[in-house]
This record gives C-alpha cells, sequence and structure tokens, in this order.
C-alpha cells in the first residue's frame, strides 16, 4: 500500500472515530446491563403471580372475552392478546373498536380462572432508564436518528481500521503484543488484535444497531403502505359486529399458519384490522423467527380465512436485527460471550482514544518510527 | 518486477488476514446458527460465536509464556 493511500485511510480511521468514540463509549457501557435484561428485570420485579389452577384447562377465548365484556358494559373488544409464559390473556376494550389509545382499558385475566390478575408493578426502572438512554438519549426521534449515524460512523471506522491493519502487520506474526517497547506500542498492539479479531462481531452490532434505529419509520411505512393496502382491499362500509365465534376464527387461521405461536388478535375495526376481519397474528418458534409477525384476517361474520399475509422484507429485516443487536436470544452463554465482547469494543475504544493522546513518537527516540506505531509501508 | 511485487503483496496479505478472517468467519457462523438452531446445538453456536474472546486469549497466554521464557 502506498503511503499516500494510507495516509486517506488513517484520515478516515482517526475522523470516524473521533466523531464517535463518546457516543459508543456509552453505547457499549449502556448495552452490558441490557443483554441481560430478563435476568436483571426478574431480579429486580419478581412476578408473585400463580394461575388459580396451574394444571386445570384453560377458558376458552370466547369465555374470556365474556367475562372480559361483563366488567366493561357498553364497550367493545379492540386487542387480545397473550402472555409467553404464563397462562394469561390481556383484553383491550374501549367505547368504539377506532377508539383512541388514551380511552382504551388493559385488563389481563387467568386462563385457568377468568379472575382479572393485577398488573405488574410498572414506573420508571433502572432498566427503563438505561434502555431510554442506549436508545435515543431522551431525545425521542431525533436521539434515535443520531445514534443510528454514530453507527455508520462506527462501520467506517471499522472498515478503515482493518485497512490500516495490513501495512501494520507486515512485519509481524498474528497476535504478537510488543511489551518491551513503550506503553504506546503495547497499547496500539492491543487495539490492533482487538479491533480485527472483534471487527465481524462489532460490524453486526454496529448495523443491526443503525436498522433498530430506524425502527419509528420503517413500522409507519408498514401501516402506512402495507396494512393499508391490506385493509382497503378489503373495506367494507362499516365495522362489523363480530357474530363468528373468536375461538372458531383463531381456529381456522391457525390452519394457515400451523407451526407459529398465537401473539394477538385484533377486533374488527382496529388500527391493525379491517372493518370486517378479525386480524390473528401469529410469531415463529424459533429465535430467528419469534420475532417475524404474520397477520391471518379471518372474516368477523362467516369465521372463514382469507390467508396469511407476509410481512414485508423491511419489516423482517427489523426484527431479525433486534435479536442480533442485543445478543438476547440465545442462552446464557451466549449473553456472557455478547458481554465479553462488549467489553473488548470497550477497550477498543478506550485505547484508540489512548493512542490518539499519546502521539506517535512521543516516547522513542527518532529514527524507530516504526516501532512508535507508525505503519510500514508495503 | 511489479509481477513478481504483486504477487508478494498478496501473499502477504493473505499471510496477514488468514487468521483474523477464519476468526471472523467462525464467529459471524456462530451468532447466525445460534438465532437459527435451539437446544444443544446452541451451546456449539454460542461457542463458535465466541472465536474472538479464544483469540485473545490464546494471544494473552502466549505472551505470558514468551514472557517466563525471557525470564
Amino acid at each position: 500500500m502506498r503511503s499516500g493511500t494510507i495516509r486517506v485511510w488513517a484520515f478516515v480511521h482517526k475522523w470516524t472515530s473521533l466523531i464517535s468514540t463518546g457516543f459508543l463509549l456509552m453505547l457499549c457501557i449502556t448495552g452490558l446491563p441490557l443483554i441481560f435484561h430478563d435476568e436483571i428485570d426478574a431480579a429486580l420485579n419478581p412476578d408473585a403471580w400463580r394461575p388459580a389452577n396451574p394444571d386445570g384447562a384453560h377458558l376458552t377465548l370466547d369465555e374470556i372475552l365474556d367475562v372480559a365484556l361483563a366488567r366493561r358494559p357498553g364497550e367493545v373488544p379492540i386487542y387480545m392478546s397473550f402472555d409467553i409464559d404464563r397462562p394469561v390473556i390481556n383484553v383491550t376494550t374501549g367505547p368504539r373498536a377506532d377508539a383512541p389509545a388514551s380511552d382504551m382499558h388493559f385488563a389481563s385475566f387467568d386462563a385457568t380462572s377468568g379472575d382479572l390478575v393485577p398488573p405488574a408493578a410498572r414506573g420508571e426502572t433502572v432498566m427503563d432508564f438505561i434502555l431510554r438512554l442506549h436508545t435515543d438519549m431522551f431525545l425521542g426521534l431525533p436521539g434515535m436518528l443520531f445514534l443510528g449515524f454514530m453507527g455508520l460512523l462506527l462501520a467506517a471506522a471499522i472498515v478503515s481500521g482493518v485497512v490500516l491493519y495490513a501495512p501494520f502487520m507486515r512485519k509481524l506474526d498474528f497476535g504478537t503484543v510488543r511489551t518491551k517497547n513503550s506503553p504506546r506500542v503495547k497499547w496500539l498492539d492491543y487495539h490492533n488484535l482487538l479491533g480485527v479479531v472483534a471487527a465481524g462481531w462489532l460490524l453486526v452490532v454496529g448495523l443491526t444497531g443503525v436498522i433498530n434505529t430506524l425502527e419509528q419509520p420503517i413500522l409507519d411505512a408498514w401501516r402506512n403502505t402495507a396494512l393499508a393496502d391490506l385493509i382497503g382491499d378489503l373495506a367494507t362500509e362499516d365495522i362489523a359486529t363480530a357474530t363468528a365465534s373468536l375461538d372458531d376464527a383463531v381456529g381456522s387461521a391457525r390452519n394457515e399458519a400451523p407451526n407459529m405461536a398465537l401473539q394477538f388478535v385484533a377486533f374488527p375495526g382496529s388500527d391493525f384490522s379491517t372493518r370486517g376481519h378479525y386480524a390473528v397474528f401469529f410469531h415463529g418458534r424459533s429465535p430467528a423467527t419469534e420475532r417475524i409477525i404474520t397477520p391471518v384476517l379471518v372474516d368477523a361474520r362467516s369465521g372463514v380465512s382469507s390467508g396469511l399475509r407476509d410481512m414485508p422484507w423491511f419489516v423482517q429485516a427489523l426484527s431479525l436485527s433486534r435479536p442480533l443487536h442485543f445478543g438476547d436470544y440465545g442462552g446464557l452463554l451466549l449473553k456472557l460471550i455478547w458481554a465479553l465482547l462488549d467489553i473488548m469494543a470497550i477497550i477498543i475504544l478506550a485505547t484508540g482514544l489512548y493512542l490518539w493522546l499519546a502521539k506517535p513518537g512521543a516516547y522513542l527516540p527518532s529514527g524507530r518510527k516504526d516501532d512508535a506505531g507508525e505503519p510500514y509501508e508495503t | 518486477m511489479r509481477g513478481s511485487r504483486m504477487k508478494r503483496n498478496a501473499k502477504t496479505l493473505i499471510r496477514i488476514f488468514m487468521a483474523p478472517g477464519m476468526i471472523c468467519v467462525v464467529s459471524l457462523v456462530g451468532l447466525v446458527l445460534a438465532l437459527l438452531i435451539e437446544g444443544r446445538g446452541d451451546i456449539a453456536a454460542a461457542l463458535a460465536a465466541g472465536a474472538p474472546v479464544a483469540a485473545i486469549v490464546w494471544a494473552l497466554w502466549r505472551k505470558s509464556r514468551a514472557g517466563d521464557l525471557d525470564a
């Protein structure tokens, strides 16, 4: 590589890193507890609730719906959703199916007895605070998009860093750390070694993070285009009174998606359905597909399904970006490895900052520039 | 000769990037497999994803051994 080319890559590496390092350090440090958010949440807010008949049969969906509506006279059902790890069914009701969120009422029921389940302790927890700081720094969409831009700078810093790795390593074996020369050379070698081995993981986490910052625009686009088209195709004049049994409707939807798990039902006229259909949403069962949601529309009068609708590719990409960014999809071992990789990223950022502050040549006599961390020309 | 120099440079690049490239591939395959499979394979996938950590442990071990030999 010619020295002019090296200088250009060094310029890219230096400035993309310098601009983003502070924010990336914040993201790495707040990201560390977020890897273990399930474990930390469970420890901080233990769930003391137990079902009335743990081994008993579950009530039907129609029965739960009747219980919920009996408690809210004059209201109509809007959504029904299902907890993943406990037999709890949540029912959202309101004065109209298209009522604004502020007029909606949310209640949870024990699927084994129909009893009301007390709401979980909510409020601002430590993990909520860390997540907001990590996601948008409490600045909403502009904060999110700004952090997304920092992610793009990180990608540029990684690519330029890998390119610069070559001239540094021309005369050194992989894994060499020269500890006898000067602290700068030692930390340069650590920075290069950690950076090059973690480059693949860092790129994955950085780029999926960038995709995650586009979550709101992506979901808006889905609702405004794909789902709107679907609803428009099947539009009817008035909101249908659901006469078909909910259990039958979910049953016929399940035939369209036999290997998927039920996530939630949107009732006719709600934001996520048409005026004449139940929209039954399923998710996959593997870590790769459990965040990919697929709706099936079922006629609310006849209970006949009108088929499965796959989510558009950009929503599927978003669904896969979340686990690949947070590392919370595997077992505890993967989370621990994710944490170690995150600590490596923190060391890469800190050593990078140190190398910039401790200018080359500051520790060594002239004439030994190579040892001071100048790249070899190849 | 220009040609032989280019050949030498390509060889040097392969030597430099062979180990980090392999670590990167193993690590990314592990990340994707952990997403796709469940059960026992999960542990193998997680270990593959941890290839960069293993490389650092190896480099530190090699350094401390070299230190012992020097002393």
